[in-house]
Protein backbone atom coordinates (compact mmCIF):
# COMPACT_ATOMS: atom_id res chain seq x y z
CA UNK A 1 0.00 0.00 0.00
CA UNK A 2 1.61 3.57 -0.68
CA UNK A 3 0.61 6.09 1.53
CA UNK A 4 -0.19 9.42 -0.26
CA UNK A 5 1.60 12.50 0.42
CA UNK A 6 -0.97 14.95 1.45
CA UNK A 7 -0.02 18.43 1.45
CA UNK A 8 -1.66 20.86 3.97
CA UNK A 9 -3.04 23.94 2.78
CA UNK A 10 -1.69 27.29 3.77
CA UNK A 11 -3.29 30.85 3.52
CA UNK A 12 -2.03 34.37 4.45
CA UNK A 13 -4.90 36.08 6.52
CA UNK A 14 -5.38 39.91 7.39
CA UNK A 15 -6.63 41.94 10.25
CA UNK A 16 -10.02 41.36 10.09
CA UNK A 17 -9.94 37.45 9.91
CA UNK A 18 -7.77 37.98 12.85
CA UNK A 19 -10.67 39.69 14.41
CA UNK A 20 -13.27 37.43 13.64
CA UNK A 21 -11.14 34.52 15.35
CA UNK A 22 -11.82 36.09 18.23
CA UNK A 23 -15.02 37.51 18.23
CA UNK A 24 -18.78 36.25 19.05
CA UNK A 25 -18.72 32.77 17.42
CA UNK A 26 -22.53 33.24 16.37
CA UNK A 27 -21.67 36.55 14.74
CA UNK A 28 -18.50 35.23 12.47
CA UNK A 29 -19.71 35.03 8.52
CA UNK A 30 -19.72 31.10 7.84
CA UNK A 31 -16.17 31.28 5.71
CA UNK A 32 -14.35 32.57 8.93
CA UNK A 33 -16.49 29.74 11.08
CA UNK A 34 -15.25 27.16 8.64
CA UNK A 35 -11.26 28.38 8.63
CA UNK A 36 -11.37 28.40 12.13
CA UNK A 37 -12.79 24.71 12.29
CA UNK A 38 -10.22 23.64 10.11
CA UNK A 39 -6.96 25.76 11.62
CA UNK A 40 -8.38 23.73 15.19
CA UNK A 41 -8.59 20.54 13.12
CA UNK A 42 -5.06 20.86 11.72
CA UNK A 43 -6.54 20.77 8.24
CA UNK A 44 -4.85 24.23 7.28
CA UNK A 45 -1.95 26.27 8.76
CA UNK A 46 -2.88 30.15 8.87
CA UNK A 47 -0.14 33.03 8.09
CA UNK A 48 -0.59 36.04 9.85
CA UNK A 49 1.55 38.98 8.78
CA UNK A 50 3.16 41.19 11.70
CA UNK A 51 1.57 44.11 9.70
CA UNK A 52 -1.93 42.24 10.23
CA UNK A 53 -1.60 42.61 13.82
CA UNK A 54 -0.47 46.21 13.78
CA UNK A 55 -3.75 47.17 12.17
CA UNK A 56 -5.36 45.48 14.76
CA UNK A 57 -3.07 47.36 17.47
CA UNK A 58 -3.80 50.48 15.30
CA UNK A 59 -7.78 49.81 15.88
CA UNK A 60 -7.53 49.12 19.47
CA UNK A 61 -5.53 51.31 21.20
CA UNK A 62 -7.45 54.81 19.18
CA UNK A 63 -9.03 56.44 21.45
CA UNK A 64 -12.50 57.79 20.92
CA UNK A 65 -14.12 60.87 22.36
CA UNK A 66 -16.33 58.30 24.75
CA UNK A 67 -13.26 56.39 26.12
CA UNK A 68 -11.22 56.61 28.73
CA UNK A 69 -7.47 55.36 29.34
CA UNK A 70 -8.92 52.50 31.33
CA UNK A 71 -11.05 51.38 28.11
CA UNK A 72 -7.95 51.37 25.80
CA UNK A 73 -5.57 49.78 28.39
CA UNK A 74 -8.77 47.39 28.55
CA UNK A 75 -8.63 46.75 25.07
CA UNK A 76 -4.51 46.17 24.43
CA UNK A 77 -4.66 43.28 27.24
CA UNK A 78 -7.29 41.67 24.95
CA UNK A 79 -5.20 41.78 22.33
CA UNK A 80 -2.11 40.48 24.15
CA UNK A 81 -4.23 37.45 24.57
CA UNK A 82 -4.86 37.16 21.27
CA UNK A 83 -1.55 37.53 20.23
CA UNK A 84 -0.54 34.94 22.99
CA UNK A 85 -2.85 32.62 21.75
CA UNK A 86 -1.83 32.79 18.55
CA UNK A 87 2.25 32.29 19.10
CA UNK A 88 1.29 29.53 20.59
CA UNK A 89 -1.40 27.80 18.14
CA UNK A 90 -0.35 24.78 15.99
CA UNK A 91 -0.89 25.44 12.37
CA UNK A 92 -0.55 29.30 13.15
CA UNK A 93 2.65 31.09 12.09
CA UNK A 94 3.19 34.65 12.73
CA UNK A 95 4.92 35.91 9.72
CA UNK A 96 7.40 38.76 10.45
CA UNK A 97 8.33 42.01 8.13
CA UNK A 98 11.88 41.32 7.78
CA UNK A 99 14.61 41.28 5.17
CA UNK A 100 14.06 38.29 3.65
CA UNK A 101 10.72 39.72 2.88
CA UNK A 102 12.51 42.85 1.90
CA UNK A 103 14.47 40.75 -0.70
CA UNK A 104 11.45 38.97 -2.09
CA UNK A 105 10.09 42.90 -2.26
CA UNK A 106 13.02 43.66 -4.17
CA UNK A 107 12.86 41.20 -7.02
CA UNK A 108 9.52 42.63 -7.97
CA UNK A 109 9.48 44.94 -10.97
CA UNK A 110 6.94 47.63 -10.73
CA UNK A 111 5.45 48.34 -7.24
CA UNK A 112 2.29 49.28 -5.35
CA UNK A 113 1.06 50.15 -2.00
CA UNK A 114 3.57 48.92 0.53
CA UNK A 115 1.08 47.28 2.99
CA UNK A 116 -0.20 44.85 -0.13
CA UNK A 117 2.70 44.29 -1.61
CA UNK A 118 4.26 42.72 2.37
CA UNK A 119 1.05 40.82 2.41
CA UNK A 120 1.49 39.39 -1.48
CA UNK A 121 4.93 38.96 -0.18
CA UNK A 122 3.70 36.71 2.80
CA UNK A 123 2.04 34.93 0.77
CA UNK A 124 4.93 34.08 -1.88
CA UNK A 125 7.33 33.38 1.11
CA UNK A 126 5.28 30.40 2.32
CA UNK A 127 4.39 29.34 -1.04
CA UNK A 128 1.03 29.91 -0.92
CA UNK A 129 -1.48 32.21 -3.10
CA UNK A 130 -4.37 31.61 -0.91
CA UNK A 131 -6.06 34.58 1.20
CA UNK A 132 -8.89 35.19 3.56
CA UNK A 133 -9.79 39.09 2.86
CA UNK A 134 -12.37 40.92 1.69
CA UNK A 135 -10.20 43.86 -0.41
CA UNK A 136 -10.43 42.90 -4.22
CA UNK A 137 -6.66 44.22 -4.97
CA UNK A 138 -5.67 41.11 -3.76
CA UNK A 139 -6.97 38.97 -6.93
CA UNK A 140 -7.30 41.94 -9.51
CA UNK A 141 -3.98 43.15 -8.80
CA UNK A 142 -1.75 40.55 -7.40
CA UNK A 143 -3.53 37.66 -8.70
CA UNK A 144 -4.00 35.68 -5.73
CA UNK A 145 -6.95 33.51 -4.99
CA UNK A 146 -8.96 35.60 -2.75
CA UNK A 147 -11.44 34.12 -0.12
CA UNK A 148 -13.84 36.32 0.62
CA UNK A 149 -16.68 36.69 2.60
CA UNK A 150 -18.99 39.67 1.30
CA UNK A 151 -21.13 38.96 -2.00
CA UNK A 152 -19.43 40.46 -4.80
CA UNK A 153 -21.35 43.54 -5.63
CA UNK B 1 -21.70 5.18 26.82
CA UNK B 2 -21.33 6.97 30.06
CA UNK B 3 -19.11 9.57 31.57
CA UNK B 4 -16.25 7.60 34.05
CA UNK B 5 -16.47 4.39 31.19
CA UNK B 6 -13.11 2.81 31.46
CA UNK B 7 -11.50 0.09 28.97
CA UNK B 8 -8.79 -2.35 29.21
CA UNK B 9 -6.21 -1.96 26.43
CA UNK B 10 -3.46 -3.84 25.65
CA UNK B 11 0.16 -1.27 25.24
CA UNK B 12 1.71 -2.70 22.20
CA UNK B 13 5.64 -3.22 22.18
CA UNK B 14 6.40 0.40 21.04
CA UNK B 15 4.22 2.22 23.81
CA UNK B 16 0.98 2.31 21.53
CA UNK B 17 -2.65 2.01 23.17
CA UNK B 18 -5.96 2.61 21.13
CA UNK B 19 -8.44 5.36 21.80
CA UNK B 20 -11.70 3.77 21.94
CA UNK B 21 -13.23 5.17 18.30
CA UNK B 22 -16.78 6.29 20.03
CA UNK B 23 -14.49 8.31 22.52
CA UNK B 24 -12.63 9.86 19.59
CA UNK B 25 -16.19 10.59 17.81
CA UNK B 26 -17.32 12.49 21.32
CA UNK B 27 -14.19 14.47 21.55
CA UNK B 28 -13.88 15.14 18.27
CA UNK B 29 -10.19 13.66 18.07
CA UNK B 30 -9.61 13.14 14.58
CA UNK B 31 -6.32 12.10 12.69
CA UNK B 32 -3.57 13.37 13.86
CA UNK B 33 -4.91 16.02 16.14
CA UNK B 34 -2.64 15.97 19.49
CA UNK B 35 -3.30 14.86 23.16
CA UNK B 36 -1.47 15.64 26.15
CA UNK B 37 -0.21 12.70 28.35
CA UNK B 38 0.61 13.59 31.81
CA UNK B 39 2.18 11.30 34.24
CA UNK B 40 0.48 11.50 37.84
CA UNK B 41 2.54 9.20 41.09
CA UNK B 42 -0.48 7.16 41.57
CA UNK B 43 0.23 4.65 38.61
CA UNK B 44 -1.86 6.87 36.42
CA UNK B 45 -1.24 8.04 33.24
CA UNK B 46 -4.28 11.02 31.95
CA UNK B 47 -4.61 11.46 28.37
CA UNK B 48 -6.37 14.27 27.29
CA UNK B 49 -7.78 15.89 24.06
CA UNK B 50 -4.86 19.29 23.83
CA UNK B 51 -6.95 22.56 23.56
CA UNK B 52 -6.46 24.89 20.83
CA UNK B 53 -6.39 28.06 21.47
CA UNK B 54 -9.13 29.25 19.30
CA UNK B 55 -11.18 26.78 20.48
CA UNK B 56 -11.25 28.88 23.70
CA UNK B 57 -14.61 30.68 22.87
CA UNK B 58 -14.60 33.11 25.47
CA UNK B 59 -15.82 36.19 23.05
CA UNK B 60 -12.63 38.41 24.03
CA UNK B 61 -13.33 40.87 21.57
CA UNK B 62 -17.05 40.56 22.27
CA UNK B 63 -17.70 44.17 22.92
CA UNK B 64 -15.24 45.51 20.29
CA UNK B 65 -17.28 45.66 16.63
CA UNK B 66 -15.34 44.56 13.51
CA UNK B 67 -13.41 47.17 11.59
CA UNK B 68 -14.80 49.25 9.22
CA UNK B 69 -13.84 49.43 5.49
CA UNK B 70 -12.50 53.48 6.70
CA UNK B 71 -10.64 52.14 10.00
CA UNK B 72 -8.84 49.36 8.02
CA UNK B 73 -7.89 52.20 5.46
CA UNK B 74 -6.71 54.15 8.21
CA UNK B 75 -5.13 51.59 9.77
CA UNK B 76 -2.65 50.72 6.75
CA UNK B 77 -2.20 54.63 6.35
CA UNK B 78 -0.86 54.48 9.62
CA UNK B 79 1.77 51.90 9.12
CA UNK B 80 2.41 53.40 5.34
CA UNK B 81 1.23 56.63 5.00
CA UNK B 82 -0.43 57.33 1.63
CA UNK B 83 2.33 57.28 -1.03
CA UNK B 84 2.74 58.07 -4.91
CA UNK B 85 2.13 54.80 -6.64
CA UNK B 86 1.84 53.24 -9.98
CA UNK B 87 -0.92 50.99 -11.38
CA UNK B 88 1.53 48.57 -12.79
CA UNK B 89 1.16 45.00 -11.60
CA UNK B 90 3.66 42.60 -9.65
CA UNK B 91 3.91 39.16 -10.60
CA UNK B 92 4.23 37.17 -7.69
CA UNK B 93 4.44 33.38 -9.43
CA UNK B 94 7.82 31.77 -9.93
CA UNK B 95 9.65 33.45 -12.76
Amino acid sequence: MTLATIEMETAVIDAQVLFYFHYAYSKVPALLQDLKKKVIAGKITVIIPVVAISELYYKLRKKMDSDTDQDVEQRLAKLKIAIQRWKSSDHVIIDAFDTQLLDLMLQNKQYHEIFDEIIAMSCKRHGTNIIYATDKKYREIFHLDLRSWKKAR
Amino acid sequence: MTVGEKVVENVTSNGRITIPQKWRKLLDLGDNMPVELELSDNKEIIVKKKEHPLEIEDDLFGDIEPFTEEELSKAKESIFPEQEWNDNHIDIGDD
